[in-house]
Parts: C-alpha cells; sequence; structure tokens
C-alpha cells in the first residue's frame, strides 16, 4: 500500500505518536483524528508537534500519564513545545466509551467497501485481521474498520493507507483503528472489537464468507484478539 | 449590495478603521482566540465564537460593532496605526457634527458618502509614512497625536477629511499598511515577550513558551517575504478589509488568493475546512490545518504563497517552521495538472439538489454575478475522495466579496455532499486550476434559469442593458430585482445580479403588466442600496428555494410571495403608486375622471423610478406612468389601500391634530409654505430629485433620510418651527405615522391666525399663492401622494404637463442657498420667508400672495379637513378629481386633495404628513 508499511521508517516517536492517536478514538472527533492520523502516515511531524497537543487542549480532552508520556516523546522527538503537552489536562484512566455500536447482526451488513477491504488485507503487509463494526449514537451509523497488524507493521502507514482507501470510497472522515498484537486495546476498542465482524483474517485460510462473518461468535474471537 | 455592505454606505469609512484595528490587534489574540479566549475581542469573540453564521459575522455585525465601539476603543488605544487614528479621529468629528447639528441626518448622509474618502484624508498620510516594523514608535506617537488633535479640532479636522474623501482610494491604501502592520505588529509583539499578548487561556499559556521563539523567525520571514514591500505594494491590493495577518482577502497576495490558488493541491475538504476557518476567524486553526494538510501532500508553494503563508502563521502562532518546510514550487499555481468536464457523472445526477442549494446561496448573496459549476476527474490531495468532484465556481463582483461568499456558499454545500465552491472576484487573474476550470464549467442553475427567464420577460429589458455577466442566476431575471435596483444598480451590475431577484420580484408579480414600465422608475428611486439590498437579501431566501423547486411553479409563488412581503417592503406599494401617479395627472387635466387614481400617483415618487435613467427618467417616466397607473390602479390601489386603510383613521385624527397644531401657531407658519414649498419644488425638482429622496425612505424605511433633507432646508426660514417639524416627521417615519406629523405642519395654520380666513390648506400653499390652483393640486396631491407617496414621484414628468402653472413657480423659484439643499428646499425657503414677510405685512384680512384666496376660508381649513377626512376614508373618492379642482377655490381644494389622497387610499394619510416632506413635495412636484 504504502511505501512506508514497512519497519524501517516506524520509528518510537511515531509509534508512540500512534498510540496516542490511537487512544484518542472516541475522544476527539473523528474528523480531526483522521487528519491527524493522515499526518502521522505521512510524516508530517511538524505539523503534528503542535497540532496533536493543541487539538487535545482545544477538546479539553485529558489524558492518562501513560498516555501523556507517549505525546511528550513525540513531541519533544520532532522538536515540539514541551509546555504544550503540560498544559494538556489530566485524566486518571481512559474514560469508557459514550458511543455504542452495534450488534453485527442488526447492522447494514456488507457493502463495496466491505469488499474492498477485504480484497485488500490479504496484499497488504502486516496485516493479520480486518473487521469492522457500526457505531451507533449519530445520525447514521459510522464504520468503524478495525486492522490487527503483527509487530513488525508501520501502524501508522497502513492507518494511513486503510483511510484513503475509504475516503476514495466516499467516507470524508474514515475510522480506522490499527491494533497493536501486542497492545491492549482501550476500552472503545475493546467495544467495538466485541460487536465488529471480520471481514478477513489471516489465520483462516481464505475469507470467510459474509454469512459467516455476520456470526457473533467470531466478534468473540476477534476480541480475544485485540 | 455587496460592496456597500463591505464597505458599508457611509460606515464604511468609519468602520473600516475600526476593523483595522482590530485585527491589527486580532494577530496576537487570534491564536488565543482559536482556545476560546475572547476576552480581549469582546463583541468579536461573540461573532466568532457563537456565530455560526459566518455571513453575518464578517461584514457588517463586525463593522457595526466596530463602529459603535471604535470610538471608545480608539480613545483607548491610540497606538495602533496612525491611519487608524486618523479614521477614529474622523468618526469623532463626525458623531460631534451629528450631535452639534440636528440636520445631522443629512450631514451624516453626506459625510457618509465623504467618509470613505475621509479614511484616506490628506491628515493620514502624513502620518501614515510610520511604517509598522521601525516606525511603531513614531506611528504610536502621530497617533496620540492625532488623537489628541481629533478631539480637540474637530472643526478643524472636518475641512481636512472633506478634502482627503476625494482620493477614496486612498482608504484603502493606509489599510493595506495596516495589514502589514498587523502583521509586523503581531510579530513583534510574540517577540516582545507578549506585552500585547493577553492570553489568558490555559492553552495560550501553554503556546506561549513555544510561541516565544516564532517572533523572532516571523521578523526574519517578514523580512524575506518582503515586509518592507508591504506598505507599498501590498496594502492596495489588500483593499484595507483585513488586517489580518493573512493580508486582507482583496489582497493580490492576500490569504484569499493564496487559497484558492492551493485547489487542486490539498484535500478538498480539507481546503474547505481552512476556508471556514478563516471565515470564522479563528486563524491559527486554520493555519495549522492548512500547513499540516501541505506538510503531508507535499505540496510545493510559489514564493508568493509562502510569503503570505509565514506572514499568517506568524500572526497566527502557528508554528513557523511548518511554512518553512514546504518545499518550494515557483510553477506550482501554474500547473495544469486537473482535468474538468462540465457534463456531470451519470451518479452525481441523482444529487442535482447540491448543485441548486449552492445556486440558491449565491443567489442570496449580494456580491455575487455568476455561478458555475464542473466536474473535476482528477483526485486532489494524498487523501482524495471520491472523483469525479463536483467543483463550484463563484464569480463576485469585488475581492472583497470572495470570503465571506465563499463561506457561505460551502456551508451552503456542505450538506450535499462534496463540493468545492471556488470563489473569485470577476476579472481576477486566476491560477491554472481555476482557468481550467472555468473553461469547462457551465451556469450552475439550469432550472432556476430557465424559471427566471419566464418572469424576466419585462426584466430582460434592464438586465440585458446592465449586464451580460449574470447567466447563472435565474433570479437576477426576475423583474423583481430590476424593480428595486433601479438604474443604478442595474448599470452598474448589469442584469440585477444578486439581490433583486428576491424583493423585486414580490412588487413586479403584484402587477406583472404594470411591472416592466413601473418597476424600472419605482425601484430606482425607491432603491436605496443598502436597504433593498437588506431587505431582498433577507427575503431572498424564500424565493431562491421556491424557485429551485420548481421554476415554474417558483416564479408564480415568488409573485405571490412578493404580493405579501410588499406589504413589508412597501416600497413595492410605491409601484402602483407611480402608476396612479399618471393617472392622477391625467385626472388633473380631467379632474374627474380618475379621482381615486389622482390621489395615488401624486403620491408616488415616479420620478425615483426614472432613475435607471435619471435624467431621461422624467420623460420616461412620464410614458411608463399611464401604462403604470392603469395597471396599478387595480392591483396596486387595492393593495395600497389595505396598507394604508389603517393609517387613513390616524389620518383622520391626523386631520384634527392639524388643527390643534394650528392653534399652536409658531410652529405652524414655518409648516404652511413648507408644505406648499415642497408641493411647487417637487413638481420641477421632484422628477430629478424628488425620486431619490422619497423614493423609498418614506414607504420603507428610508423615512429617516428622506425626511431629514427636507427639514435641514426648512431649518433656515424657522429652524426652530422647522425643528419640530423635523421631529414630528421623524417620530412619524418612525412610528410609521407620517400622516400625524405632516399634518402638524398645518401648525403653520397658526399662521392662520395672521391669515384667520386662511384654510389651513391654503397655509400650505403660500408660496404659491397666485397659483392658488396648483397648490390645490398639490395639496390634492399631497395628500394622495402621503400614501402614494413615491410612485407620484413618476407623474412628476406627467404632471408637468398640467402643473405648468405651479412649475413655473417652482423654476422661478429655485434660489439656490445651500449646494446641500435641494432646489425645491431652496424654493420653499425663499417662498416661506416671503410669504412670511408679506403676511406680516399684510393684514391679516387680506388673502396670502401663495395662497391666494385662503382668507375666507380660514375657518374652512379646519372643516375642510375635518371634510377631507370624511372623504379620505373613501379610497375612491370621487372627490379627488373634482376635489382637486375645487380644491383649487379654497378649503375646498385641500379637502379635496385630502379626498383625493383618501380615494387611493394612501391619500388620507399621506395627505395629512406627505406635504410637508420633500418626499410629498418630490411627488407632488412630478404630478405638478
Amino acid at each position: 500500500m504504502e511505501s512506508r508499511t514497512g519497519n524501517g521508517s516506524w520509528t518510537e516517536a511515531e509509534r508512540a505518536c500512534h498510540d496516542v492517536l490511537l487512544a484518542m478514538a472516541g475522544r476527539l472527533p473523528d474528523r480531526l483524528l483522521w487528519r491527524l492520523r493522515d499526518w502521522l502516515s505521512c510524516g508530517a511531524h511538524v505539523a503534528l508537534r503542535t497540532a496533536l497537543p493543541r487539538a487535545l487542549l482545544r477538546h479539553r480532552v485529558g489524558v492518562t500519564e501513560d498516555e501523556r508520556s507517549r505525546l511528550r516523546a513525540a513531541v519533544l522527538a520532532w522538536g515540539g513545545p514541551a509546555r504544550l503537552v503540560d498544559a494538556v489536562l489530566h485524566v486518571d484512566a481512559a474514560p469508557e466509551p459514550a458511543a455504542t455500536f452495534t450488534e453485527p447482526a442488526a447492522g447494514p451488513g456488507w457493502d463495496d467497501t466491505d469488499l474492498v477491504l477485504r480484497a485488500l488485507a490479504p496484499v497488504t503487509a502486516g496485516v493479520t485481521a480486518i473487521r469492522r463494526a457500526w457505531r451507533a449514537g449519530s445520525h447514521t451509523p459510522v464504520r468503524i474498520v478495525l486492522v490487527t497488524a503483527d509487530g513488525s507493521a508501520d501502524r501508522a502507514a497502513l492507518a494511513g493507507a486503510v483511510q484513503r482507501a475509504l475516503r476514495a470510497r466516499g467516507e470524508p472522515d474514515p475510522c480506522v483503528e490499527v491494533l497493536g498484537a501486542s497492545t491492549a486495546a482501550p476500552p472503545y476498542h475493546r467495544a467495538a472489537l466485541a460487536a465488529s465482524e471480520v471481514l478477513w483474517r489471516s489465520s483462516e485460510g481464505r475469507v470467510p464468507s459474509p454469512t459467516r462473518a455476520g456470526l457473533g461468535a467470531q466478534a468473540g474471537e476477534l476480541v480475544g484478539h485485540g | 449590495m455587496a460592496e456597500r455592505d463591505m464597505t458599508g454606505e457611509d460606515r464604511p469609512d468609519l468602520e473600516s478603521p475600526g476593523l483595522a484595528r482590530r485585527h491589527a490587534e486580532d494577530p496576537p489574540r487570534i491564536g488565543r482566540f482559536g482556545f476560546g479566549e475572547l476576552g480581549g475581542l469582546g463583541g468579536l469573540g461573540g461573532f466568532a465564537g457563537g456565530g455560526g453564521d459566518l455571513a453575518n459575522l464578517p461584514p457588517w455585525s463586525v463593522r457595526d460593532d466596530g463602529s459603535g465601539a471604535d470610538g471608545a476603543d480608539g480613545a483607548e488605544r491610540p497606538d495602533r496605526d496612525p491611519v487608524a487614528l486618523a479614521a477614529w479621529r474622523r468618526v469623532a468629528e463626525r458623531r460631534r457634527r451629528r450631535a452639534s447639528s440636528e440636520p445631522t441626518d443629512p450631514e451624516g448622509q453626506a459625510g457618509s458618502v465623504d467618509e470613505p474618502s475621509d479614511a484616506s484624508l490628506p491628515v493620514v498620510p502624513p502620518t501614515p509614512p510610520a511604517e509598522p516594523m521601525s516606525q511603531r514608535v513614531l506611528a504610536e506617537q502621530a497617533l496620540a497625536a492625532l488623537e489628541r488633535a481629533a478631539l480637540e479640532d474637530l472643526g478643524d479636522d472636518v475641512p481636512v477629511v472633506d478634502e482627503s474623501p476625494s482620493p477614496s482610494p486612498d482608504a484603502v491604501e493606509p489599510v493595506a499598511p495596516r495589514d502589514d502592520d498587523a502583521g509586523v505588529f503581531a510579530g513583534i509583539a510574540a517577540a516582545a515577550g507578549g506585552g500585547n499578548d493577553r492570553d489568558t487561556s490555559t492553552d495560550d499559556e501553554g503556546l506561549e513558551p513555544w510561541l516565544g521563539t516564532r517572533p523572532v523567525e516571523a521578523e526574519a520571514r517578514d523580512a524575506q517575504a518582503g515586509p518592507p514591500g508591504r506598505p507599498s505594494g501590498p496594502p492596495a491590493a489588500r483593499g484595507g478589509h483585513d488586517p489580518r495577518p493573512g493580508g486582507g482577502p482583496s489582497e493580490p497576495g492576500g490569504r484569499h488568493e493564496v487559497l484558492l490558488s492551493l485547489a487542486g493541491r490539498i484535500d478538498d475538504d480539507a481546503l474547505t475546512s481552512v476556508r471556514e476557518l478563516v471565515a470564522v476567524e479563528d486563524e491559527a486553526a486554520a493555519a495549522e490545518l492548512l500547513g499540516g494538510c501541505l506538510l503531508a501532500a507535499g505540496a510545493g508553494v510559489t514564493a508568493r504563497e509562502h510569503a503570505v503563508l509565514g506572514r499568517w502563521f506568524a500572526a497566527s502562532r502557528v508554528d513557523p517552521e511548518l511554512v518553512d518546510a514546504l518545499p518550494r514550487d515557483p510553477e506550482a499555481d501554474r500547473r495544469d495538472e486537473h482535468r474538468f468536464t462540465a457534463d456531470p457523472p451519470s451518479a452525481s445526477a441523482a444529487t442535482g439538489g447540491a448543485g441548486e442549494a449552492v445556486a440558491r446561496a449565491a443567489a442570496r448573496l449580494p456580491g455575487v454575478q455568476r455561478v458555475q459549476q464542473c466536474w473535476r476527474t482528477t483526485p486532489a490531495g494524498t487523501a482524495p475522495g471520491p472523483v469525479p468532484h463536483r467543483v463550484v465556481l463563484v464569480e463576485t463582483q469585488s475581492a472583497d466579496d470572495c470570503e465571506h461568499v465563499a463561506h457561505h456558499v460551502a456551508h451552503a454545500a456542505r450538506e450535499h455532499g462534496a463540493v468545492s465552491v471556488e470563489v473569485f472576484a470577476a476579472g481576477a487573474d486566476l491560477p491554472a486550476y481555476h482557468r481550467a476550470a472555468v473553461r469547462a464549467a457551465r451556469p450552475l442553475d439550469s432550472a432556476p434559469a430557465s424559471s427566471p427567464a419566464p418572469p424576466t420577460t419585462p426584466a430582460p429589458p434592464a438586465f440585458p442593458a446592465s449586464g451580460p455577466a449574470t447567466p447563472l442566476r435565474p433570479r437576477r431575471p426576475d423583474p423583481a430585482p430590476s424593480w428595486r435596483r433601479g438604474a443604478e444598480e442595474v448599470s452598474a451590475f448589469g442584469a440585477g445580479d444578486e439581490v433583486p431577484p428576491f424583493g423585486v420580484p414580490t412588487p413586479a408579480a403584484s402587477s406583472p403588466a404594470a411591472s416592466e414600465p413601473e418597476a424600472p422608475a419605482d425601484d430606482a428611486p425607491r432603491v436605496e442600496s443598502g436597504d433593498d439590498e437588506y431587505r431582498t437579501v433577507a427575503s431572498a431566501g424564500r424565493d431562491p428555494l421556491e424557485r429551485t423547486s420548481t421554476p415554474e411553479s417558483r416564479l408564480p409563488r415568488r409573485n405571490a410571495g412578493d404580493t405579501d412581503r410588499p406589504s413589508p417592503v412597501t416600497p413595492p406599494a410605491p409601484a402602483p403608486l407611480p402608476v396612479t401617479p399618471p393617472a392622477a395627472s391625467t385626472p388633473r387635466d380631467d379632474a374627474p375622471s380618475a379621482p381615486p387614481v389622482t390621489p395615488v400617483p401624486s403620491a408616488p415618487p415616479a420620478p425615483p423610478e426614472p432613475a435607471p435613467e435619471p435624467e431621461p427618467p422624467a420623460e420616461a417616466v412620464v410614458p411608463s406612468e399611464p401604462t403604470p397607473v392603469d395597471i396599478d390602479p387595480d392591483v396596486t390601489a387595492e393593495r395600497i389601500a389595505a396598507l394604508w386603510r389603517v393609517p387613513p383613521p390616524d389620518e383622520i385624527l391626523s386631520d384634527q391634530h392639524p388643527i390643534s397644531a394650528w392653534s399652536e401657531g409658531p410652529v405652524g407658519p414655518t409648516f404652511g409654505p413648507g408644505e406648499d414649498e415642497p408641493v411647487t419644488t417637487a413638481q420641477e425638482l421632484s422628477a430629478v430629485r424628488g425620486g431619490e429622496a422619497p423614493v423609498d425612505p418614506d414607504a420603507a424605511t428610508g423615512d429617516m433620510p428622506a425626511v431629514a433633507p427636507p427639514s435641514d432646508p426648512g431649518p433656515p426660514d424657522a429652524t426652530a418651527a422647522e425643528g419640530r417639524v423635523r421631529r414630528a416627521r421623524h417620530s412619524r417615519a418612525e412610528t410609521g405615522e407620517f400622516e400625524m406629523p405632516v399634518d402638524l405642519p398645518p401648525a403653520p395654520q397658526p399662521d392662520l391666525p395672521d391669515d384667520p380666513t386662511t384654510r389651513a390648506a391654503p397655509t400650505n400653499g403660500h408660496r404659491h399663492g397666485p397659483e392658488a390652483d396648483a397648490e390645490a393640486r398639490d395639496r390634492s396631491d399631497d395628500a394622495a401622494t402621503g400614501p402614494v407617496e413615491r410612485p407620484e414621484a413618476m407623474p412628476p414628468p406627467s404632471g408637468p404637463s398640467e402643473p405648468s402653472a405651479p412649475r413655473p413657480p417652482a423654476s422661478s423659484g429655485p434660489d439656490s442657498f445651500d449646494v446641500q439643499l435641494s432646489e425645491r428646499e431652496r424654493e420653499l425657503l425663499a417662498r416661506l420667508h416671503e410669504e412670511l414677510a408679506s403676511r406680516e405685512r399684510l393684514a391679516p384680512d387680506s388673502p396670502d400672495p401663495l395662497l391666494g384666496r385662503p382668507p375666507a376660508t380660514p375657518p374652512g381649513p379646519p372643516p375642510g379637513s375635518e371634510d377631507a377626512t370624511a372623504p379620505r376614508p373613501r379610497p375612491g373618492g370621487p372627490p379627488p378629481g373634482p376635489g382637486r379642482p375645487g380644491s383649487w377655490q379654497g378649503p375646498p381644494p385641500g379637502v379635496a386633495g385630502t379626498n383625493g389622497a383618501g380615494t387611493n387610499g394612501h391619500g388620507p394619510v399621506n395627505g395629512h404628513g406627505l406635504p410637508h416632506r420633500r418626499d410629498h413635495d418630490d411627488e407632488d412636484g412630478p404630478r405638478a
């Protein structure tokens, strides 16, 4: 997908930033979040070093100490101002997701975009599974794409690539969550995984049929994976 | 419209300075503002923060606030630019003038006109030399001195101001420097360590340290970008609007131009968001988003773009490296990388609603000249959306309109999916992207265009003549627009582009047949650029929707809506009136023929209608009048009657009032002549001027302005009495009860005491004394005019034929006292003086020279008024025709006149109040 999908370009700062951005799912507006992730995937560190902390400040989003440390690492690594990071509000723990996710059986079902993702996943390096959930609460259900990547994958670049694919499919504010195999999923992602359908999974010899993918059983497996 | 709005009619100058100050101050705040700190901005903050509607934010609201607050602010902050100080000073002067002199209204108007030029006052130039960067200290000193001078030397300054006004363009220049200055100051302030920094928000504070480094960079950039050059070159271009960091929207190298040139280089939605943030004045957020997108896309920027972005980012406290990291690409805006097609994709056809929505939104905006759309078949940015991508091209009359128009249209398009809105001024040098798009673009509102065409049948002629360029908007073609816009608007813009369609259509619709001929004449006079536009804009909303839904059906709806709207628009009513005027003229000749109509015609300021053709109007009006009369009488008469019926009772009361007023004596005398005078003067002059002043103000909102002018002339003769009269007029105008005050003018009857016998009405006719008949006519007209006033403006031309007798006086009358005063007014004043003198000389028994026979009727007047009142209620008042002739003779004439007015329905009300007003005069004048 992206030239940067390789390990080489995946730096600690980017990893930290990606983790922070991942944790911000459901806490920052989708439009802002996807843009920041896109910048990260493009290496626009100069923009991120101030834009990310400012986004948190503007939206009064608090961060845990762990998140703050990651944020600080990224911002300082890119030459950003530490005071911006210090100014970000504090929370003891990541808040429980305010959003709810529609059960797969009750969701819209598969669509063209799902098929596109399933087609791309097998040829995208580092992807071990792609799931899709529908987030409720807004006017229309919001597609949440959950990508599970192995440890070697450049998750930031992967997120950017999937985002662009969704953008091309007409989703102005794509929600793509690229999870690491070893990282603990935040509450938001746990809830999403629990209500997701598997579009493709590397462990399976072949792509599951849509009908099977709609079964809730798979969702459980996915959750375990996350 | 837009221009006016942007520049502001009277206030533009004042406002612009205010803006400049704010902007100059804003830059440092902006960053904070983004965080939600509005403290410094105060009112602005409210706008920006709460203002979901950008439309209101930029020009009007902000300026208004600024103007309001400018005085205080200016006093508080002399520090900014000398130019700003000069502007502030001018404002202060104006205010003083207004406060000092009652005629402030006229002055204010005149001043307002001059104000823009005032901004460029010669005084300013001297001070302006102080340039932002190094000369800041000097500038501050100069400002302080200016403020002192302004406070102390208001009177002295005035002349200076007047002088400066001539070079209106200069005003822009001073402002432009400010922009630069603003940016510079921002940078300096930042560098200085926030001496100016008011950042209160924690966020800002957090940012400060980081920001602290910027200032230095910003300065360096400035040097590169050519901060020095700023004052000279860019300033003028900037148009002085926004001293904002990025420079004024109109600035050639300004922010809007840069954002325009970046189309196709970053994501469409990102660019739209940036423009929106800019419109909301969230400079920092806009700069951050833009910088990040450019960096992510690796988009190259030209040196010019880099310079603008550098200033903008520095002023917004956005990481300067964000701009520096952008690759330089001198050819970035010249590459023709994108392809466009005029044919929408099959799939998009379903989404045709977006085009209509955008067209509607654009049609609602004053500055929009034309709207086109095309489809881009190539992706833009790193994360492009689906293609083909709809691109709407909006062409505005001036660069100043671009930002707010872009925001409005983009907002309208947002709901309809991915739509890029590119707004640029007509004739602007476009980037390759837009040139390619324009080549492939087609007029947007196919449906609307078609729909408008039919209704426009009347309008079409006007539009073609006025301007060819408005193909896109169907609304323009609407007859209505042609109406209000009048000659000026039409001529300037061509086919009344923007506003007219909405507001105008209604009147036209009301009287379709008459609309064509009448519309132009009425519109012109009434068209108060500002008011009409606003009205049209306000009303526009509905119309566009209707149109979009179904062109044909919409059109009728519009018409219906117009009819409905007219009531608010009252001005439209004049349209019918004008029609009546001709009738009136005829009736005068054939007095009995069309009594009811006559009253109306008399009142209607038909003259203004000719506005499109200032000089010819009189002639044109004459021919047009007859037709309108025929048409209007039926439809419009009823409308008008309905509108005015309510007032008539008041009028009746007013009749009573006049009596009481007469008892008051002192005021009365002045009035009587005033009324009479206006009539005579109006006859002649009305054709030319009458239309203008009277036109809309009375009927719609312009009352005050219209009133003001008359007041001015009056004062010279009997200032005290006039002052009272004026007040009455104003109050009436405000309350909508014109007649009452007018009746009061009968107060002149107090003169009656001198000429007790003279009827109250005669008092009015003093000036024409010899021309009693003319007076009677005039009076009748006046009465009628009250309601019809404007429409009558039209009649004046026709009137002349009959009123020839009265005319002579008018023509002879004109004695130039003050240039400002209309000839009519002057004449009236002179006559009044003469009359007063003659009255004093003559025994009460002797009839007034002007009035002629009035003396015998003195008792008559009251009765006459009463009688008149009785007939007035009668809209159809057959009396009008006969009344006039009868009125000639004595009190009856007055009554007759009132009756005539009453016939119109409007007449009664107007009849009382109108005579005094110039408007009435004008109306009368034309008829006479």
